[in-house]
């Protein structure tokens, strides 16, 4: 069945608005983890990982405006990667280690707001935290569409790994209406993260 | 249920939706209690096949930092860092905020100015918005006033602000016409390196001033500033630059004339550059912006039609359609809600301008007027109906609430047709106009067919009448304008893209020349009868002549409004031009001087001379046609008054034994007239939808009508009986010409491909 023709204002199209607090806001909390956790993988310490974090959202913040973003030429989340991987490279090449040539910040930024080009685009390791960081935000978001059984019901199975019967029985359900309550939740889930996808490839 | 019983997969995808019934999810559930296959397969059902959403939720919780994470503390300073940078420096518009520092000016020469800016003198600050700073300025050398607009100074050292004024800069230079601002020069100042512009003084008020200080305009000044602003952003996008911005701010008005002319063409991007308006921060007014600027797409000159009919809306209503409290909730309304209907608001807003108003404001830009160049001809078209003659009125009980040409879904003229119906059956079915592919299905899909027929017309169709012998490429857009040179060897066609190609009849495949792109649609060519020169009129106001062997421009005839049609004489070096504004000149080319002709109210849309040169007949969109006594300068015109609606085309019989004059228009008859006395000879219907030139062939003995039906048709003279319909596309004929011969016929319309057929016996 068709879906009704909403038409959706979507994150990056308000953040492009470049009035929207609230935009931002939600920017951050989905990117920062995603750049935090790259970070942490690419051997960063927790408090490095922390400043690097910060440094790119502020680079994305004062690039927005001419940021020449093009998605014909690759998302914004390849974008993003390219300035955290170029970061990256920085602070594990010595926190002062700057473009000779130029040697300003300036530079640096406008290094940075270069889309990524490369051809195979953002590596497996960022579009997996980015996956997770997507799913984690709509466990957030759903949660409390559900009966708090329903919840505990799917929590128990999918993360913590536990048999359906045995989680049944901690909360008066059949093994049958624990895996129900999971993959409702499930479904819902994926619906969510699908449409944050969305929003993302087509701003 | 037995275990053994597995449920369809679309029943299971039911229970995870909780769609069932109780009984039935009851005993589902319990299947799925006992059934491993059903467990996994409402797993994959819910999760999707591929194992990542779950992967994903399995390491969610030992993935997630701990507390006391350097993470937590850090996203919350980058917040307020993000929303600090991000929000506040890089609005819309980076308005500066302080003192206006007026020392970038060099000191004054005389007293009673304020400083010189390069070769000016700087009168005073006229204003101060968006990025600069608008001076009035004296131009000593040329002896005028100017309006000179530099860089703020507070933002000379803020790339984005001063990128933006010299794209502004660049944009507005390369157009010019009557309704926009004229940019004289753009230069750096030398000693301050701030960019400026020197712009015509404007005086008088902006539409946002005339409507804060007037509420709303009436519906005759709504179409008027319509069809000004729609002339305006004819040219500029005929120049290939989009305008992005237009809002009542930016619609100056001229004091005395109250002449449009549109300013600030700052948000104006070259059309090749559409890709870059997605960069960056959605930019423009998001009162007026069209939806698909709201939903940061990519815009093409559409989205400044939205804007405009936002615009007018305001202008006749003194509301806007679109308000909000916050810009973001302003932009939701634009991209989701329709606005109150117009005739809502105000119920004494004529329907005609109502339904031109809500089709601009349609969400799609498909579903909008597809060119300016429409909508000026539109409001120019009804300017001049709303003051016809007596005869031509509308009984207002007819067109009371029925939907007019402009509704969005229908572009016949019901109002009017209404009562044509009974006299004339239509097409049940057929729709018209310039949507273009609405015959679905084909034929002949899978590309265009060779012959020139298009691919969309559909098994319905009617037999497509003979196939032409040859046909232009289409790429420049509808044509309106076509024209033969005397020995028939060459056919000039003039399109909506600004240009005209000049090709060798025999040869249609590739033009042999191409001149530069004149200022908007080409609205007519017409070739002397020595073959010497070419006169072409377009959206600009000057009316250009070619020398046809070197394609230099000869003379060029300045006009206050642009003119829609000019003809050469065929006695004397002399050529005559009809505009918009009502004036018929015919002028000497070798004095220049204009003879004025007055007496046609609105357009004139087409002109003709009598083979002997001694008459010139004149179609106008007030519904009339005058042939005007050029031996007598002092005579009054013969008018004929039989057309309802507006007169596209006209043509004079080269048969000097019997002269014939024939018109057609937009109530879609063909009529032929007896010159010298004004009376009507023959009525000649079979055309379904706007009639917009005729030609005779044959040496008068034929008579070749196009029309917006996608029809040509073919007539004999002497018995007004149709002999052949011509077809090929469904998008309609705009022009038909005949060479000088008599036999082959050229016509030419929206699909922007000139076909030619041999109507010799």
């Amino acid at each position: 069945m068709a879906e009704p023709p909403l038409t959706r204002v979507t994150l990056l199209t308000r953040i492009r608005d470049g009035r929207d607090v609230d935009a931002w806001r939600e920017f951050v909390r989905i990117y920062g983890p995603v750049v935090y956790r790259f970070a942490r993988n690419r051997g960063l310490q927790d408090a490095d990982a922390a400043d690097l974090m910060q440094d790119v959202l502020r680079s994305v913040a004062r690039n927005a405006g001419r940021m020449e973003y093009d998605p014909a030429r690759g998302t914004f989340r390849g974008w993003l990667y390219t300035v955290t991987r170029n970061k990256i490279y920085n602070f594990l090449n010595g926190q002062r280690h700057r473009p000779r040539a130029t040697g300003d910040a300036d530079a640096q930024e406008r290094l940075d707001a270069t889309p990524a080009r490369d051809e195979e685009g953002p590596d497996a390791d960022w579009e997996r935290e980015y996956q997770r960081r997507l799913t984690d935000r709509a466990m957030d978001l759903v949660k409390d569409e559900f009966q708090p059984a329903t919840w505990q019901a799917f929590w128990e199975t999918a993360v913590d790994g536990k048999p359906a019967a045995e989680v049944g029985s901690g909360l008066k359900m059949t093994a049958g209406a624990v895996y129900v309550a999971k993959s409702r939740v499930l479904a819902r889930l994926r619906d969510e993260v699908r449409k944050m996808m969305d929003d993302e490839d087509n701003p | 249920m037995s275990p053994e019983s597995c449920p369809p997969t679309g029943e299971l995808e039911q229970l995870i939706r909780g769609r069932l019934s109780d009984a039935r999810a009851a005993a589902l559930t319990d299947h799925v209690g006992h059934c491993p296959a059903c467990q996994d397969r409402m797993e994959v059902l819910a999760a999707g096949d591929d194992a990542q959403l779950t992967a994903c939720v399995r390491h969610c919780d030992r993935l997630r930092p701990p507390a006391e994470s350097a993470l937590w503390p850090a996203l919350s300073a980058a917040a307020a860092v993000v929303t600090a940078t991000a929000v506040a420096p890089l609005d819309t518009d980076p308005h500066p905020s302080g003192e206006l520092d007026l020392r970038f000016l060099q000191p004054a020469d005389s007293p009673g100015l304020i400083g010189r800016l390069g070769a000016f003198d700087i009168i005073r600050v006229v204003g101060r918005g968006g990025m600069g700073v608008v001076l009035h300025g004296h131009d000593p050398c040329l002896e005028r006033d100017v309006a000179v607009k530099v860089l703020d100074p507070l933002l000379a050292n803020n790339e984005i602000a001063r990128r933006r004024f010299c794209r502004e800069a660049r944009a507005a230079a390369a157009v010019t016409h009557d309704n926009i601002v004229a940019v004289h020069q753009v230069d750096e100042d030398a000693t301050s390196g701030l960019p400026y512009l020197v712009m015509q003084l404007v005086v008088g008020e902006s539409l946002e001033q005339r409507l804060k200080r007037v509420g709303k305009l009436s519906a005759a000044e709504v179409a008027r500033l319509g069809a000004q602003a729609a002339a305006g952003l004819a040219a500029a996008h005929a120049g290939g630059l989009i305008h992005r911005d237009i809002k009542p701010g930016n619609i100056l008005l001229e004091e005395g004339t109250d002449r449009v002319k549109l300013t600030d063409f700052g948000l104006a991007r070259g059309l090749e550059d559409v890709k870059l308006t997605r960069t960056g921060f959605v930019a423009g007014t998001p009162l007026y912006m069209a939806p698909e600027q709201a939903h940061g797409e990519g815009v093409d000159h559409r989205a400044d039609l939205f804007s405009l009919g936002s615009v007018l809306y305001e202008a006749a209503t003194g509301t806007h359609p679109f308000d909000g409290k916050t810009p973001l909730a302003v932009l939701r309304r634009v991209a989701d809600e329709t606005q109150r209907a117009l005739r809502d608001v105000d119920p004494t807003v004529p329907r005609w301008l109502s339904d031109v108003i809500d089709r601009l404001l349609a969400k799609d830009p498909a579903d909008r007027f597809q060119s300016a160049a429409e909508v000026a001809d539109i409001f120019t078209t009804e300017i001049a109906r709303a003051h016809p003659k007596a005869g031509h009125d509308v009984p207002s009980g007819l067109c009371g609430d029925r939907p007019s040409a402009y509704a969005l879904r229908s572009r016949k003229k019901i109002c009017w047709r209404g009562v044509a119906l009974k006299a004339v059956p239509f097409a049940a079915g057929v729709v018209l106009g310039g949507l273009g592919g609405l015959w679905a299905g084909g034929l002949w899909s899978g590309g265009p067919d060779p012959s020139g027929h298009d691919a969309a017309v559909g098994p319905a169709q009617p037999d497509p009448g003979p196939a032409p012998k040859a046909v232009t490429p289409g790429k420049a857009g509808p044509v309106w304008a076509i024209g033969f040179t005397p020995d028939g060897q060459t056919l000039v066609s003039g399109a909506e893209d600004g240009t005209i190609r000049l090709w060798d009849v025999r040869d249609l495949s590739t033009p042999r020349r191409t001149l530069p792109r004149m200022g908007g649609n080409v609205w007519s060519v017409d070739v002397s009868g020595d073959g010497r020169y070419m006169v072409a009129t377009c959206d600009d106001s000057e009316v250009k002549v070619f020398d046809l062997k070197t394609f230099h421009v000869e003379w060029s005839f300045p006009h206050p409004t642009s003119a829609k049609t000019a003809v050469f004489s065929p006695t004397e070096r002399k050529l005559a031009t009809g505009d918009r504004d009502a004036t018929v000149r015919v002028w000497d080319l070798d004095t220049q001087i204009p003879t004025e002709l007055s007496g046609h109210r609105g357009t004139v849309h087409r002109l003709a001379y009598s083979p002997d040169g001694k008459q010139l007949a004149s179609a106008g969109s007030d519904g009339t046609v005058k042939v005007w006594n050029l031996t007598d300068p002092k005579a009054e015109p013969v008018s004929l008054e039989e057309h309802a609606g507006s007169v596209y085309g006209v043509a004079f019989s080269p048969d000097r034994e019997k002269p014939r004059l024939a018109s057609a228009g937009w109530d879609g008859t063909v009529r032929i007239w007896d010159p010298l006395n004004g009376v009507q000879v023959q009525t000649l219907r079979g055309h379904d939808g706007d009639v917009w030139a005729v030609a005779f062939g044959h040496g008068g003995k034929l008579l070749a009508s196009a029309g917006s039906d996608g029809t040509v048709r073919l007539w004999d003279v002497e018995t007004g009986k149709e002999l052949q319909t011509f077809r090929g596309t469904a998008r309609g004929y705009q022009a038909v010409r005949f060479a000088k011969d008599g036999t082959t016929l050229a016509a030419a319309g929206r699909d922007g491909i000139v076909r030619v057929w041999d109507v010799g016996k």
